[in-house]
């Protein structure tokens, strides 16, 4: 090298140290032209069985284009970059983290610069926060927020927005306690414009900070947009916990109705009982994981079931002698319960096998669980107006409550929420407020 | 006609009936037919005859004879001394045959020719009988008379009758009649005499020269030289006739020197020149004798040659004298002139320059090998395209300073090309062994006229597939592009921070999340949490600023940071590090080209890129292109600096990645080199500030324990 790289150069060398090419064109053009529209419409298949639930076909569509167009140049190589971008996050699912890392790096080593680049350092920097390599993880972030804009062709705003996200997290749990700023600084109360919030009772958060309120006061289900400056009201007399999905959906249990995935399907799920099928009704609460299968946390008795991606009834999973009183499901795909009968939170890994009780509580009043995108997990003690919040392996780090930063004080806190950067949300069903907690 | 002529026709004429008889023996005997006029096959003729002579074969003599001396006849055919000679001797004996079958008559014609072609020939009376001996003397005396020639100088030239005469006797004998007697010399005037000779008496003729002028007289070794006498050229030594193997040339005399002062100039190409400055004092004779001309030599000293490359000076394999055995200096000595000199060294590069070497001078080259680019030329197409198109692409390489181009555009006449368009490795390897260049281009033109310009090019010795360009055709923008890609930097030094900066969006964007140790970011005082909020007074709102910030910016440039930690703000200094960048992603033709200049590189003693960063390069070239084995080749040889981010970390990285990939045997090798790269958090791939390698080792390690 003789002097500095060329602007181009270093820009395209900044995010992955590629250098454009100018009319170096494959000789087999033509043929990778056939070749491309073939692995496009693999791909497209594939992607039907992925929408539809059919993870085993969507996988082995994605494992054939890898196979058969292995060896191809652009642009059949963009179908092979999403295929095993697609392979990593199914494997993920499935709790293969090792193997969906591989198909990840094999995207970033092996082929050319697009979008999926985008998406499998995502992926990667999700196999680095489960080894804690949080520095790693917010490098590979960073790259893809940096390339989204400055418009590089790796560039991928559905993944910039993802990759924010979980900077926020990575900001708010890992560099702010390096510079002595505390997790959370700041407390709000949730503005909800046009709509005036009574008696909220429950509450979900989606990662890119969109929120769910479960409103007994005028029994309504309220959305509302990230920014709060838009807000839809949903009628809805049926006062449940909702959940907000891995597939970027909102589920709402019913008592009468099974659960309401919003603004989509309406599900009903039959257990088994003694060879009987007993129709779950009163449901309290739910999760779904990654791969698709359900838990239900059925009222009566207090008890969480498994059912399987497609509704079946699987298994109880909660003993005769528990209460579980919520649930939630961690980005690996395992279920938490938090317990109250005796103040814990147990860890069911993704096949639902009871594994570790993962915190020993010493609640009042357990009445809330929730994860973050770090899998920390929150425990809402609805008398004591708390919220301890431990990392993923149990260990306490912060409690919140009962008065928060700003000053503003819990009152009869009945649900909490996370987003994708940490923000805490409170449900204060007497005071009539949802609490942001920043 | 010549006296000879007419001899010749007289003789021609005399055996016309013979001739009926050689045509007959000429139709049996074709090669000697088809010798006609030449010394050696009438020697034959005259050979044969002797010996029928000598068995008394006298008839058969006589025909052969006639033959013979009918054959005198074409143009110019008895010019020289040996065939008049032969003429002579032929003439003789076919007199003696006569006289021996009793043909009488006949004799006294030839014996006359005999004796007008050498008045001087005396017989030998033992070899003839008496009476014939009596009869050519009474012959002779009827014919020739005597002259006494008188000489002044004694070493001066006699010419009679226009020819030279060698040693002149004190009485020569010549035909009666008139002559014309010349006296020549150097430095004399010359003379001319008249006379008429009676057959049997003695004329005398005085041939004394006056001076007139001084000569100058010398011989050069070697021959060819010229010499000027006051700048005037005088003349050429000439190489001896007589004896080639002398060095010495035959003497050069020059004439019409008047007394005074000369100055003599003695000139051969790639000798040294001979000056003298002279005294001619009288008109006498000088003799400069022998004139040894030293061949005029210079010295070619080469610096940085390397030890191993292969010297050629005008084509020529020349092994240089090194000072000793590792230097990079080598001198060879050369004659004065023009020359070039050429330097190459397989897969490294090419160097060659035109120089001049003056007599007794040094002339230093600084060798620069850099990789050689042959254009083996074009097909498919029609000529004029061809033409056309290879000269443009000829034009544009030249202009490309990182590269020596080599025009071999004829080289392409005999190839044959496969089916893909691509030459067979076998040919290939014949080029690359017949050529120095490091990448070979050939030009394919698809359709008349071309729409397109296909380039294919391989870099020698590399084994990475062929890398294509397609260039539209007469689009000279398009390949000039091409060339200054070619041309681009092999890699580079980037300007490095050494510190991670994220949109958080907590407090803001362009959080400062990590430090390097010892980087130049936590060597100027940031610490993990600083906002950065401005750089030399350039507002940024996010991390993508800092790294255009970056971008824009040399390594050791000075930035002032302006940042807010908790609730105050700072500003510091940070001055950029330095770091080595690899490039991927690279396509085949990229590949080729930087193959070459990589490989250049690591020859050249003034290479500013790391060795260990160029070994890199070229390995993660061959990873890319799946040459795993090749690839394990090269990084098992890099020696990479540990302490810095980029470095040791990403060569054991790439090592662990290449042998797994090549499935060969050695996993604990590979298992080693990732848990080394996996456990250095801070390992970067690509520059100081590139990606982390660690997840990708512990990634590629969990892979390796699940098959495991």
């Amino acid at each position: 090298m003789r002097g500095q790289l060329t602007r181009s150069a270093a820009l395209a060398l900044a995010l992955c140290g590629t250098v454009g090419q100018i009319a170096d064109a494959s000789a087999q053009q033509t043929e990778t032209a056939e070749a491309a529209e073939a692995a496009e419409a693999l791909f497209a298949e594939a992607e039907g069985f992925l929408r539809r639930g059919r993870l085993r076909e969507a996988r082995v569509g994605y494992e054939r284009i890898v196979a058969e167009f292995g060896a191809m140049a652009a642009p059949a190589a963009s179908w092979r970059a999403a295929a095993r971008v697609r392979l990593g996050d199914l494997r993920w699912r499935s709790g293969a983290f090792a193997l969906a890392g591989g198909e990840y790096v094999r995207v970033l080593e092996q082929e050319p610069p697009s979008a999926w680049t985008s998406r499998a350092r995502l992926g990667l920097a999700s196999v680095a926060l489960l080894d804690r390599d949080w520095v790693s993880a917010a490098d590979m972030l960073q790259r893809v927020v940096t390339a989204t804009d400055a418009g590089w062709p790796e560039g991928d705003a559905g993944a910039a927005t993802d990759a924010r996200q979980r900077l926020g997290l990575i900001q708010r749990f890992r560099v702010r306690p390096r510079s002595g700023t505390p997790y959370w600084t700041a407390a709000s109360v949730l503005i909800t414009p046009g709509h005036e919030l009574r008696r909220p009772i429950a509450l979900a958060a989606s990662s890119d900070g969109q929120l769910l309120v479960v409103d007994e006061g005028i029994a309504a289900v309220l959305l509302i947009h990230s920014d709060a400056s838009r807000v839809s009201r949903l009628p809805h007399d049926d006062h449940r916990r909702p959940w907000w999905g891995f597939d970027g959906l909102p589920y709402l249990p019913t008592r009468k109705a099974g659960v309401i995935a919003l603004g989509g399907s309406q599900l009903r799920f039959v257990a088994s009982e003694a060879g009987r099928r007993v129709p779950l009704e009163d449901l309290q609460g739910g999760a779904r994981t990654p791969e698709g299968y359900w838990y239900l946390l059925d009222s009566d008795p207090r008890r969480v079931l498994r059912f399987t991606p497609e509704g079946e009834f699987e298994r109880q999973i909660t003993g005769r002698d528990e209460e579980p009183v919520d649930l939630v499901v961690d980005g690996r795909g395992r279920l938490l319960v938090l317990e109250r009968r005796s103040d814990r939170v147990i860890r069911f890994d993704a096949d639902g096998r009871r594994e570790l009780v993962v915190v020993e509580g010493n609640w009042r009043r357990p009445e809330a669980i929730e994860v973050d995108g770090l899998d920390n997990i929150y425990v809402l003690d609805r008398d004591a107006k708390l919220i301890d919040v431990f990392d993923a392996d149990g260990k306490p780090f912060s409690r919140l409550g009962p008065d928060f930063p700003s000053a503003v004080q819990m009152r009869s806190p009945r649900d909490l929420a996370v987003d994708g950067t940490g923000r805490v949300y409170v449900a204060d069903r007497s005071a009539s407020i949802v609490y942001v907690i920043r | 006609m010549s006296r000879l002529e007419a001899l010749v026709a007289n003789a021609r004429r005399r055996v016309l009936v013979a001739a009926v008889l050689s045509l007959a023996l000429a139709a049996i005997d074709p090669p000697l037919a088809a010798a006609q006029g030449s010394v050696e096959q009438l020697g034959i003729l005259y050979a044969r005859a002797e010996t029928m002579i000598r068995a008394a074969d006298h008839e058969g003599a006589i025909v052969l004879l006639d033959r013979m001396i009918g054959r005198f006849d074409a143009p110019g055919g008895a010019s020289s001394e040996a065939l008049r000679l032969l003429l002579r001797r032929g003439l003789m004996s076919r007199a003696r045959a006569l006289w021996e079958v009793g043909r009488r008559g006949e004799v006294d014609d030839d014996l006359d020719q005999v004796i007008e072609l050498a008045p001087s020939y005396e017989i030998n009376a033992g070899s003839v009988s008496a009476d014939f001996a009596s009869r050519f003397r009474r012959r002779r005396e009827r014919k020739v008379g005597f002259l006494r020639i008188g000489r002044s100088p004694a070493d001066l030239r006699v010419f009679l009758d226009g020819r030279e005469l060698g040693d002149v006797p004190d009485i020569l004998p010549v035909l009666a009649g008139d002559h014309v007697v010349v006296g020549r010399r150097a430095g004399y005037a010359s003379r001319r005499e008249e006379v008429s000779v009676r057959n049997n008496r003695t004329e005398g003729v005085g041939l004394s020269l006056e001076r007139s002028s001084a000569t100058l007289r010398l011989a050069t070794d070697p021959p060819g030289a010229v010499l000027t006498l006051n700048g005037e050229v005088m003349g050429t030594t000439r190489p001896s006739t007589s004896n080639p193997a002398t060095t010495v040339s035959l003497p050069l005399t020059v004439d019409a020197l008047l007394p005074g002062w000369y100055e003599i100039e003695v000139t051969l190409a790639e000798h040294r020149t001979f000056r003298q400055r002279l005294e001619v004092p009288d008109l006498s004779d000088y003799d400069l004798g022998v004139l040894h001309l030293d061949a005029a030599l210079g010295m070619l000293l080469l610096r940085g040659l390397p030890p191993a490359a292969n010297l050629y000076v005008d084509g020529e394999l020349v092994e240089p004298k090194r000072q000793d055995g590792v230097s990079d200096q080598a001198r060879v000595e050369l004659p004065v002139g023009d020359h070039r000199v050429m330097v190459s060294m397989p897969g490294a590069g090419v160097f060659e320059m035109p120089f001049r070497l003056e007599d007794g001078t040094t002339r230093s080259l600084e060798v620069r090998l850099l990789p050689g680019i042959a254009v083996l030329g074009a097909r498919g197409g029609d000529e004029l395209d061809r033409d056309e198109i290879l000269g443009d692409l000829v034009s544009e390489l030249s202009s490309a300073s990182g590269w020596y181009q080599m025009d071999r555009r004829h080289r392409i006449a005999d190839l044959e090309f496969q089916d893909d368009g691509t030459l067979a490795a076998a040919v290939r390897r014949r080029l690359e062994e017949e050529i120095p260049a490091s990448v070979f281009v050939t030009v394919e033109l698809e359709s008349t006229p071309a729409t397109e310009v296909v380039l294919r090019l391989w870099a020698a010795g590399s084994g990475l597939s062929h890398g294509v360009v397609r260039l539209p055709r007469g689009d000279r923008a398009a390949l000039t592009a091409w060339v200054d890609e070619l041309n681009a930097p092999l890699t580079g030094d980037r300007a490095w921070l050494g510190a991670l900066i994220i949109d958080g969006g907590l407090e803001g964007n362009a959080i400062v999340a990590s430090l390097t140790p010892n980087g130049p970011a936590a060597n100027a005082g940031l610490s993990v949490g600083d906002h950065v909020l401005t750089i030399d007074g350039r507002p940024i709102a996010g991390a993508a600023d800092v790294e255009e910030v970056l971008i824009d910016s040399a390594p050791f440039t000075r930035l002032a940071i302006g940042y807010e930690r908790g609730n105050s703000p700072g500003l510091t200094s940070v001055t950029l590090g330095s770091s080595p960048t690899l490039l991927t992603d690279v396509k085949p033709a990229r590949a080729v080209a930087l193959w070459a200049a990589a490989t250049a590189a690591l020859e050249a003693a003034d290479s500013v890129t790391p060795r260990w960063v160029l070994q890199l390069q070229l390995a993660h070239l061959l990873l890319e292109q799946e040459r795993f084995a090749a690839a394990v080749d090269v990084l098992r040889q890099v020696r990479a600096p540990s302490g810095v981010p980029f470095g040791a970390g990403a060569v054991d990285y790439w090592l662990g990645v290449a042998l797994l990939a090549g499935k060969g045997d050695d996993v604990q090798t590979a298992r080693q080199a990732l848990t080394r790269a996996a456990a250095d958090s801070e390992a970067r791939l690509i520059h100081n500030d590139g990606p982390r390698l660690a997840p990708r080792a512990r990634v590629r390690l969990a892979e390796l324990g699940t098959q495991d």
